[in-house]
C-alpha cells in the first residue's frame, strides 16, 4: 500500500521548492589538491597478515627516548653490586673552588641520579618486595651533595653582600695601592699590566670586557673616569703632550665625554695621542658633558659602540 | 667445602628468612615486627577515599573559565633553568681515592664570610687573574679558604 | 599499607615513636627476632644500637688486614687476618683461620655450585678478644725481626695518610710509646661509577672577581634560599627600636636628693690618717689587749 502520507510528504516537499531550496550543484573538482599528510588505511586496502602476538620484543623505544633519562645503562633494576658505595658526597671546600654554571650543571646531574635511584628504590620496594635501602642510601649521599651547593652559593651570596658593605673604606686604599704598581711597571710589561687594569675594572667597578654586557650606572661611569685617569698618567712620562692634557686637567677627567674617549681608546701610546688630540678638539669648542646628564649620554655613546662592533662582527 | 663470602649475609634473598612465622586472622602471613601498629598517621596524597583530595602543592597554575575551560597564568608556572654550557663531567660524588678538602680561615674571624679575605681574594684576582690554587693538585688537603 | 610510604615523610614522627621499643620489651623482641630468624643468620654476638656503632678508626682500632690473635673461646691462640668490620654488631670478620660455624641452610637459599645443605659462615669476633699481632725488631738477635701480640694500644698525634686518604693517629704500643705501628694498606679501588675523576673534582672553576658584581645571578638566589622563611629574623630599624624601649622614668624628689647627697659626698676631700690617728688606734689596741691578755 502506498501511504497517502509518504506521497503527501513528497509533493508537498516538491511544490514547496524553489529556485533557492534547490540543492547546489556539486562543485567543480579542484585540479591542485595536496596529498593527505597522514595516510590512513581503509576497508580497500587493508590485508589479511599473521597475527602479531603481544610480546615486549615486538615493542621497540627510540634510543633516545626522553624516558631512558630515568634508567641507568637501560637497565630494568642495577644489581646491589653494580652500586656505587665507596664514593663519598661532594665536600664544601671543594664545591666552594667551583663556578655557578659548574654547580648549576652538577645540581642537575644529581636530580637526574636521584631520579634514578628513585625508580629503582621503588621498584625493589613495590615489585619486589625487599626492605633493603642500598639505592636509598647512594641517594641520601647525593642529596648531601645538594645540599652542600646550595650552602655555598648561599654562603658565596653572603660573602660579597657583606663585603660590598665593608668596601666603602676599603676602595681608596685599594685603588690608590693598585695605581702605585701600574704605574711603576716598566714599558716592557705594558700588556700584562693593562690585563690587570681591565680586570681591576670589573673587579671594582663592574665594568665588563664585553661592552654590550655593560649596564651604565654611576659606578660605571666613575669607573671610567678613573680608568681613563690612569691610562694618561700611564702614557704622561713618555709624551710631552700627554702630559700637558694631564696637567690641564688638574690630574684627572672628570668629564664623562674626554672619560669615554680615553677608555675606549687602545692601550698603545699613538691611539692615547689620538684620543687626547680629539680631547684637546672637544675642550676648543667648548663642550662638555653636564653631570646630571652623563648617565643618559653615556649610555647613548656605549650603545652605538656595541651596535658598530655587531655590524663589524656580522659583516666579518 | 669452602665458606660463602661474608658479604653474602646482606644479599636480599636471605632477608627473606627473616619473616617471622606469625599470621594475620585471614591467615596470611604477617611480615612486621608487632601487630599492635599505629593508626595515628597522617594520611597521604594517595589514602582516604574518593572524597579526601590531599595535594601536593604542586597544582594550581591558572584559573577555571566559566566555560569548563582553564587559562594558564604563566608566572605561575614552575620554569626550569638548566645552564648553558652543561658541564657533563662532574659526577653527583666524588672519588674515594680523592682526600677530603679543608679550608683553614686562620687570622680570618668569620672564616668565609670574612669581609677582609674577601679583598684579598679580590686582590689576587686582579693581581694573577684566573691562576689554579693550591688545591688543584690532587695530594692537597688543606687550603686557605 | 600502600607502596608508597617511602616517598613520603608524613608519620614519620609516629613511625619514630614505635621504633623506639620501651625497654622492658628489649629482651622480648630480641627472643622473637631470634627465634624467628634461620640460625645461619643469627649473629654469634649481640647487635648493637645505632648510638653505639663504631664510627672512627680510634674506635675500631683493628683495621681490615691487620694480623690478630684471638685470646678466647675455642680459636684461642689462633692468628688470623682481618677481612672487615662487621658493623651490625662492632664486630671483627676473620680470614679462614678465624672462628667459623656450619649451619644448615634450606634449599631455596642455595648458592650457585652448592651441594650440601651445611655451609659455613665465618663469624664474627669481639674487639676485647683480639690483640694486634706485630713484627718487632729483635733486641736479642740484631737484624732480625720477631712477631709479638701487643696488650694495648695507645694513640697519639696524626699524621695524613696517603693510603687512607685522611688523618689517621699513630697507633703506639702503651708503655712503649716511640713503638709505632703502622695501618696496614688498604687494597687500592678504582673509582667507581658515580665518582668524579679526582682531577675534574680539584679544577678550580671559581674566583673572587668582583665586588660590584655579585657572582650569582638573582633569578637563581631564590631556589637557594627562602628569602621569606620563617626561620629568618627581620632586622630592627631605628624607629622599631624608639617603640620597643620603654622611656626612662622621671626621677622622685627623694631619689634626687639622694643622688645629690652622693655626689657631695663623692666629692668631698678624702680623710688621710695622720700619725695622730694611728698613735690613737695603737694605744686603743694595745689597752684591750692589756686588758684581755
Amino acid at each position: 500500500m502506498i501511504s497517502a502520507r509518504r506521497s503527501l510528504h513528497v509533493t508537498a516537499r516538491a511544490w514547496a521548492r524553489t529556485k533557492y531550496t534547490k540543492p547546489k550543484p556539486k562543485p567543480k573538482a579542484r585540479l591542485n589538491v595536496r596529498s593527505p599528510m597522514q595516510i590512513t588505511h581503509h576497508d580497500n586496502n587493508l590485508q589479511v597478515t599473521a597475527p602479531i602476538p603481544p610480546a615486549a620484543a615486538n615493542i621497540t623505544t627510540p634510543d633516545d627516548h626522553p624516558l631512558w633519562q630515568f634508567f641507568a645503562d637501560k637497565k630494568y633494576l642495577r644489581k646491589f653490586d653494580e652500586l656505587d658505595v665507596d664514593s663519598r658526597p661532594w665536600t664544601i671546600p671543594e664545591l666552594r673552588r667551583k663556578s655557578f654554571e659548574d654547580l648549576h650543571s652538577l645540581w642537575y646531574t644529581c636530580l637526574k641520579e636521584r631520579n634514578v635511584l628513585a625508580r629503582e628504590n621503588h621498584l625493589l620496594k613495590n615489585d619486589i618486595g625487599s626492605n633493603q635501602d642500598s639505592y636509598e642510601t647512594v641517594s641520601e649521599k647525593i642529596r648531601t651533595t645538594m645540599w652542600r651547593i646550595r650552602h655555598v652559593l648561599s654562603e658565596r651570596d653572603w660573602a660579597f653582600k657583606l663585603a660590598q658593605q665593608e668596601f666603602g673604606s676599603e676602595k681608596e686604599v685599594f685603588l690608590q695601592e693598585f695605581e702605585a704598581e701600574f704605574l711603576e711597571a716598566p714599558t716592557a710589561e705594558d700588556e700584562e699590566v693593562f690585563e690587570k687594569l681591565s680586570r681591576l675594572q670589573y673587579s671594582v667597578f663592574g665594568i665588563s670586557e664585553y661592552i654590550d654586557e655593560n649596564k651604565v650606572d654611576r659606578a660605571f661611569v666613575d669607573g671610567m673616569k678613573y680608568v681613563a685617569t690612569l691610562k694618561l698618567k700611564k702614557f704622561a712620562s713618555r709624551q710631552k703632550e700627554v702630559e700637558d692634557l694631564l696637567q690641564q686637567s688638574n690630574n684627572s677627567i672628570s668629564d664623562a665625554g674626554e672619560a669615554f674617549v680615553l677608555f675606549t681608546a687602545e692601550n698603545t701610546l699613538e691611539s692615547v695621542n689620538e684620543a687626547c688630540d680629539v680631547i684637546k678638539e672637544l675642550r676648543a669648542k667648548n663642550s662638555s658633558v653636564s653631570r646630571y646628564e652623563e648617565l643618559e649620554i653615556v649610555g647613548g655613546y656605549v650603545k652605538q659602540l656595541a651596535a658598530a662592533q655587531d655590524e663589524k662582527t656580522t659583516s666579518a | 667445602m669452602r665458606p660463602s663470602p661474608a658479604t653474602l649475609f646482606h644479599e636480599s634473598p636471605l632477608s627473606l628468612l627473616t619473616r617471622p612465622w606469625k599470621k594475620n586472622r585471614d591467615g596470611t602471613l604477617f611480615y612486621g615486627v608487632s601487630k599492635s601498629g599505629n593508626n595515628r598517621t597522617p594520611l597521604t596524597t594517595k589514602q582516604g577515599n574518593k572524597t579526601m583530595y590531599k595535594g601536593t602543592r604542586s597544582s594550581g597554575i591558572g584559573r577555571h573559565t566559566r566555560y569548563g575551560g582553564y587559562t594558564i597564568q604563566w608566572d605561575k608556572v614552575r620554569t626550569y633553568v638548566t645552564p648553558k654550557n652543561f658541564n657533563t663531567e662532574l659526577k653527583p660524588l666524588v672519588s674515594h681515592n680523592l682526600p677530603e678538602l679543608r679550608h683553614s680561615f686562620s687570622g680570618y674571624q668569620k672564616g668565609a664570610l670574612d669581609s677582609r679575605l674577601y679583598f684579598e681574594k679580590l686582590k689576587e684576582y686582579v693581581k694573577n687573574g684566573k691562576a689554579q690554587g693550591e688545591a688543584t693538585d690532587v695530594k692537597c688537603y688543606v687550603e686557605r679558604g | 599499607m600502600s607502596g608508597y610510604q617511602h616517598l613520603s615523610k608524613a608519620g614519620s614522627r609516629f613511625l619514630k615513636q614505635v621504633e623506639r621499643r620501651p625497654k622492658h620489651l628489649v629482651d622480648h623482641f630480641k627472643k622473637f627476632e631470634e627465634k624467628s630468624m634461620p640460625s645461619f643468620l643469627v649473629p654469634s654476638i649481640p647487635r648493637v644500637e645505632n648510638d653505639q656503632k663504631f664510627q672512627s678508626v680510634r674506635e675500631w682500632v683493628f683495621m681490615p688486614g691487620d694480623r690478630v690473635v684471638i685470646t678466647r673461646g675455642r680459636w684461642k691462640g689462633q692468628i688470623s687476618v682481618i677481612q672487615q668490620h662487621d658493623k651490625e654488631t662492632n664486630g671483627f670478620i676473620l680470614d679462614e683461620n678465624g672462628p667459623t660455624k656450619t649451619v644448615p641452610v634450606p634449599k631455596q637459599f642455595w648458592s650457585e655450585g652448592q651441594n650440601s645443605h651445611m655451609v659455613t659462615f665465618p663469624i664474627a669476633v669481639e674487639k676485647k678478644d683480639l690483640k694486634l699481632v706485630a713484627d718487632i725488631d729483635d733486641p736479642a738477635a740484631p737484624g732480625q725481626t720477631k712477631t709479638v701480640a701487643v696488650r694495648d694500644i695507645v694513640f697519639k698525634g696524626s699524621y695524613f695518610d696517603e693510603n687512607y686518604k685522611q688523618r689517621m693517629p699513630f697507633r703506639c704500643v702503651s708503655g712503649q710509646e716511640d713503638l709505632v705501628i703502622p695501618w696496614p694498606r688498604p687494597e687500592p679501588k678504582a673509582d667507581a661509577e658515580l665518582a668524579t675523576p679526582a682531577e675534574v673534582a680539584r679544577e678550580q672553576t671559581f674566583w673572587v672577581e668582583s665586588i660590584a658584581k655579585n657572582p650569582i645571578p638573582e633569578g637563581a638566589l631564590l631556589t637557594v634560599r627562602n628569602p621569606h622563611s620563617k626561620w629568618r629574623r627581620g632586622t630592627l630599624s631605628a624607629r622599631d627600636i624608639a617603640k620597643l624601649v620603654a622611656p626612662k622614668m622621671p626621677l622622685t624628689k627623694t631619689k634626687k636628693a639622694y643622688i645629690a647627697e652622693q655626689k657631695e659626698l663623692a666629692a668631698a676631700p678624702r680623710r688621710k690618717l695622720t700619725s695622730e690617728d694611728k698613735e690613737l688606734i695603737g694605744s686603743k689596741i694595745f689597752q684591750h689587749l692589756k686588758q684581755h691578755l
